[in-house]
């Protein structure tokens, strides 16, 4: 009996997660998960930095302000997370 | 000076500028010669007259000591004097321009856990900035999309607009959307998915005060490929949504979609993942919008 209870109560949980919403609650729900899985600003810490957009702007300005260059190739498309 | 580019730029059918391509190769030819560790997906640094001092292959540049220790080498050895960035730091992934009358569309795919009877990001459990969890799980992946005006006008019918009217959307602009719900894989080339079933309907809930409310209900079966060869990985999804027209300009004034569940992998390895479409302004998001809610111009 209590096998069948605890089945029953997983089964409702399981649900409740995954009931599409009803209309009235249709705009609540898109609106709350819109704002839940934004990116983050931890995981965008990579706007924190002063990116320069071409090898050659990096290397000019690297040479008018004496700064080394920290330079990175890659498949995609960095800065949307698709690499 | 932080900068990086994107190899397909840099391919004889790129995008970059014909110098941009000669120092590219210039800086691969010279990395190899001073014997550094080379490749597509590396990390380097370069001293201040552009010839490279040192690298790290992109499976040792995610892990945080061995990048910091790189840089520290740098500092050692060239000394570079303390101050501000050269560039003022701004977000990277900013939208698109759109022409009045378009609509621009914010995506965000992210694998998820379930905590309770939700499913939510994973946080912590993603291990952001941790050397022993360099997955593809930690970051959200985002993607803009733009639809015309035209475009636009194909998402609903001009007229009888009524409660309880309903139509499917137009399938074209459906599945360029639909192409971009997957999550983090190495694979972003979209003309590699293989969309099996989509469908999204729509349905009048209500109009008023001049605005007519439309429900969303969808679907979607893709395979879509982790790496850049076939396999068996494939997207299911779900979504809602609710799309709000003005009748009298005929514009789109909001675009929402969240999927209800989704999942992505083999048959006997499935992910659960989530996609949302739109922006609300939350203040946990590092953008920066002017538009009435970056949605609509």
């Amino acid at each position: 009996m209590n096998k069948l209870i605890f089945a029953m109560v997983l089964a409702l949980i399981a649900a409740s997660a995954f009931a599409t919403p009803d209309n009235a609650q249709l705009v609540a729900f898109v609106d709350g998960r819109l704002k839940a899985w934004q990116p983050t600003l931890e995981e965008r810490r990579f706007d924190e930095i002063g990116w320069v957009t071409s090898i050659s702007e990096a290397e000019r300005l690297a040479a008018k302000n004496k700064r080394p260059i920290f330079y990175f190739t890659h498949d995609g498309r960095m800065a949307i997370g698709r690499c | 000076m932080p900068v990086y580019v994107s190899n397909e730029d840099y391919r004889a059918s790129g995008s970059a500028s014909a110098d941009e391509k000669s120092e590219y190769q210039r800086l691969y030819r010279e990395a190899l010669q001073a014997k550094l560790s080379t490749g597509t997906v590396h990390a380097y640094v370069l001293t201040s007259d552009g010839h490279p001092l040192d690298s790290l292959h992109v499976a040792d540049a995610s892990k945080v000591e061995l990048l910091t220790a790189m840089l520290e080498r740098a500092v050692e050895k060239l000394k570079p004097a303390e101050g501000k960035p050269v560039i003022a730091p701004r977000a990277q992934a900013a939208p698109p321009t759109c022409e009045d009358g378009g609509l621009v569309l914010h995506l965000t795919s992210r694998y998820l856990r379930k905590q309770g009877s939700e499913l939510v990001p994973l946080g912590e459990q993603a291990g952001l900035g941790q050397s022993r969890n360099a997955s593809w799980s930690a970051y959200a992946a985002e993607n803009w999309i733009v639809f015309t005006r035209d475009e636009c006008s194909r998402l609903f019918p001009a007229a009888n607009l009524r409660a309880g009217s309903t139509w499917s959307l137009d399938r074209d602009l459906l599945a360029r959307l639909l192409n971009h719900f997957y999550p983090a894989t190495e694979n972003n080339d979209v003309a590699k998915n293989r969309i099996g079933e989509q469908d999204a309907r729509a349905t009048v809930l209500s109009l008023e005060q001049g605005v007519v409310r439309v429900r969303l209900d969808g679907s979607l079966r893709m395979k879509h490929p982790f790496y850049h060869k076939d396999d068996e990985n494939t997207v299911s999804a779900t979504f809602v949504g609710y799309l709000d027209v003005d009748v009298k300009s005929q514009r789109v004034r909001t675009f929402r979609l969240a999927t209800d569940r989704a999942t992505y992998g083999t048959p006997t390895n499935p992910r659960d993942f989530g996609v949302v479409v739109g922006y609300t302004g939350s203040s946990r998001n590092a953008f920066k919008f002017d538009g009435p809610g970056g949605e609509c111009r």
